[in-house]
């Protein structure tokens, strides 16, 4: 086990420098951010300046090197417009993003769960029929279209909750609510899914040949079957969330991490840029970490060489 | 992780019973599926609609007419049936022109995956040694972080443009349709007619195009199922990003984008509108796609 969480950290660890590297070359190929920072009437020799004070003078390769180094002092370079280290200001937002993300996953799998399992054990129900199309509603809408609808009705027909910004409960009900819409509709259809493969095995046929109650049957004996496969999309599902929390702070103006990549892209702050990609790619290696050891957990048959 | 999932599913798929017309059989399982049916009901009005819209959008999408700003719909008759938008461009007629890139769109760049990706799986699944394991090295790195991220970084250092955002798309879409290639023809080619056709003397190319590809494509339609809608809500996510297709392109998500800002002045129409023309091609692409692993999926198939 040990030696299998090290091998995967030394694999990170490779994916990290491809990361770092092909971001940073696409970023020196993408422009010039001097322009969008300077005042549009300054002389050649302001922006020469300038350009020899942020290293943007020398060679890409003179510059990823000069990152490479600093990065491993934990140093990802300084914002452009913040005058800010980047990767503090990447940290500061990952609280806010995490928290969406954090309960996006419980609220989807704590509803997914019990829709899944009473779908599956009433197959064909109208129960069952309820899930299965509400299901296929949430897997095909797009997430950020949710949000708008989510606004549309909750904010300016009803105004029930705030529309934008971040602090108590209520602003978390509507983004937490768009992010788990895809999520939430995905699992349950994995649950009933799983459910249903297990449920008509030999194994569940003893077990209520023997006399136990159903609910017994289906959440101790049935359920926790289902859950290994549940476990690497969940890890999986987790990962674009990350991605998806981008366009959902973008719609409820939520202060995170994803909001920061926008603004920084449309202004090419390069460093913060990067930042992003090195917290959201050691974000990865947490998760997939995660997603293996839970897994040994779940299913002692699984052991890692 | 995913890979012992699509391996499986691709091993499985390979060993599958063929049933003697597979043409005449599908068909008949299409038409006596209520699911299949209501799917390709929907999927075919909405490419229709999109195939169609030169034909039947009833004004210019990009015409603007200020004084005919954010007017709300008439639904049947009036002039402006979906109403305008906040520039007065009639909304149907962008929907309509929006759906048509949608779909071009969700075509092209999964022709381009599919290519790459199957070319790449046969190759490395083929050949083995080190051209596999420097491909699959490569696809796990890219399926370590999620389709969508990828895509926005891509796109955002390679610029807007519809085709270019075709392109950075169908190029990311490769990794999944090799790994699960790869997966097919590592035990493709060790069956015999394989071996049959090397001692009549066919070159690898030969094995490769004639014996080993038609072998591997049933995993192929099932992930171009899935990977379908996925491809088309991203250009819509990217351009509703501001990092998609130019403004001047009738996207969907640039559609909503525009209109979402006069959500708080009680017009939902702008925004809503285009989101729910998004929601009814996807769904009707899923409900096919359904039908479609149903058919193919040979543990499903061999459970009925």
């Amino acid at each position: 086990m040990t030696r299998f969480l090290l091998n995967r950290l030394a694999q990170m660890l490779g994916v990290f420098l491809v990361i770092s590297l092909v971001i940073f070359m696409l970023l020196v190929m993408t422009g010039d951010p001097i322009e969008l920072l300077l005042p549009p009437a300054s002389g050649i020799d302001q922006i020469e300046a300038m350009r020899r004070q942020l290293g943007l003078d020398q060679p890409w390769y003179v510059q990823y090197g000069k990152f490479l180094r600093s990065a491993l002092r934990g140093d990802l370079g300084t914002s452009f417009y913040f005058h800010e280290p980047a990767i503090r200001l990447v940290l500061q937002r990952l609280p806010a993003s995490l928290e969406l993300v954090v309960w996006t996953m419980i609220v989807s799998t704590v509803v997914a769960i019990p829709l899944g399992v009473i779908a599956a054990s009433r197959p064909h129900s109208w129960f069952d029929r309820a899930v299965l199309i509400g299901s296929l509603v949430g897997i095909s809408a797009p997430t950020f279209w949710i949000g708008i609808v989510l606004i549309a009705l909750f904010v300016v027909a009803l105004n029930v909750f705030p529309s934008s910004g971040r602090g108590s409960w209520e602003h978390l009900v509507l983004p937490v609510t768009t992010l788990a819409f895809y999520r939430l509709a995905l699992f349950v259809r994995l649950i009933r899914a799983g459910m249903l493969d297990v449920l008509s095995q030999d194994y569940i046929r003893t077990a209520r040949a023997k006399g136990l109650f159903e609910r017994m049957v289906v959440y101790r004996h049935a359920l926790k079957n289902t859950l290994i496969p549940f476990v690497t999309i969940g890890g999986i599902q987790m990962g674009g969330l990350i991605a998806f929390a981008i366009v959902t702070e973008k719609i409820f103006a939520w202060p995170g991490m994803g909001r920061l990549l926008l603004i920084s892209l449309e202004r090419l702050d390069y460093p913060v840029v990067v930042a992003y990609a090195i917290v959201t790619a050691a974000l990865f290696v947490v998760i997939n970490l995660t997603v293996d050891v839970l897994y040994a957990f779940i299913d002692p048959r699984i052991r890692y060489e | 992780m995913a890979r012992t999932l699509s391996e499986s599913q691709a091993s499985a798929v390979t060993v599958a019973p063929r049933p003697a017309r597979p043409g005449a059989w599908a068909w008949r399982s299409f038409r006596t599926s209520p699911i299949a049916l209501l799917g390709g009901g929907f999927l075919a009005i909405m490419v229709a609609l999109a195939l169609l819209a030169p034909v039947l959008a009833p004004w210019d999408p990009q015409a603007q007419e200020l004084s005919r700003r954010l007017l709300p719909p008439t639904w049947f008759g009036g002039a402006h049936p979906l109403g305008t938008d906040g520039v007065g461009r009639d909304l149907l007629s962008n929907i309509l022109f929006g759906l048509r890139v949608s779909l071009i769109f969700g075509v092209l760049s999964i022709a381009i995956s599919v290519v790459l990706g199957v070319g790449a799986g046969v190759a490395a699944g083929f050949y083995r040694g080190r051209l596999d394991g420097f491909l699959m090295r490569a696809a796990d790195m890219q399926l370590s972080l999620p389709f969508l991220l990828v895509a926005l970084a891509a796109a955002a250092v390679w610029g807007r443009g519809l085709y270019k955002l075709v392109i950075v798309v169908g190029v990311i879409g490769w990794a999944e349709f090799a790994r699960t290639v790869r997966g097919s023809t590592l035990s493709v080619r060790e069956k015999e007619f394989v071996e049959a056709a090397r001692a009549l003397g066919a070159v690898d190319r030969r094995i490769m195009l004639r014996h080993i590809l038609p072998n591997v494509m049933t995993p192929v339609i099932v992930l171009i199922s899935v990977a379908l809608p996925r491809v088309i809500v991203t250009e819509a996510t990217l351009s509703f990003l501001g990092l998609g297709v130019p403004l001047t392109t009738p996207s969907l998500g640039l559609l909503i984008d525009g209109g979402y800002k006069y959500l708080f002045s009680g017009a939902w129409w702008p925004s809503i509108m285009p989101g729910l023309a998004l929601m009814f091609l996807v769904v009707g692409i899923n409900l096919v796609g359904d039908w479609v692993r149903d058919v193919l999926d040979p543990r499903l198939y061999q459970r009925r």
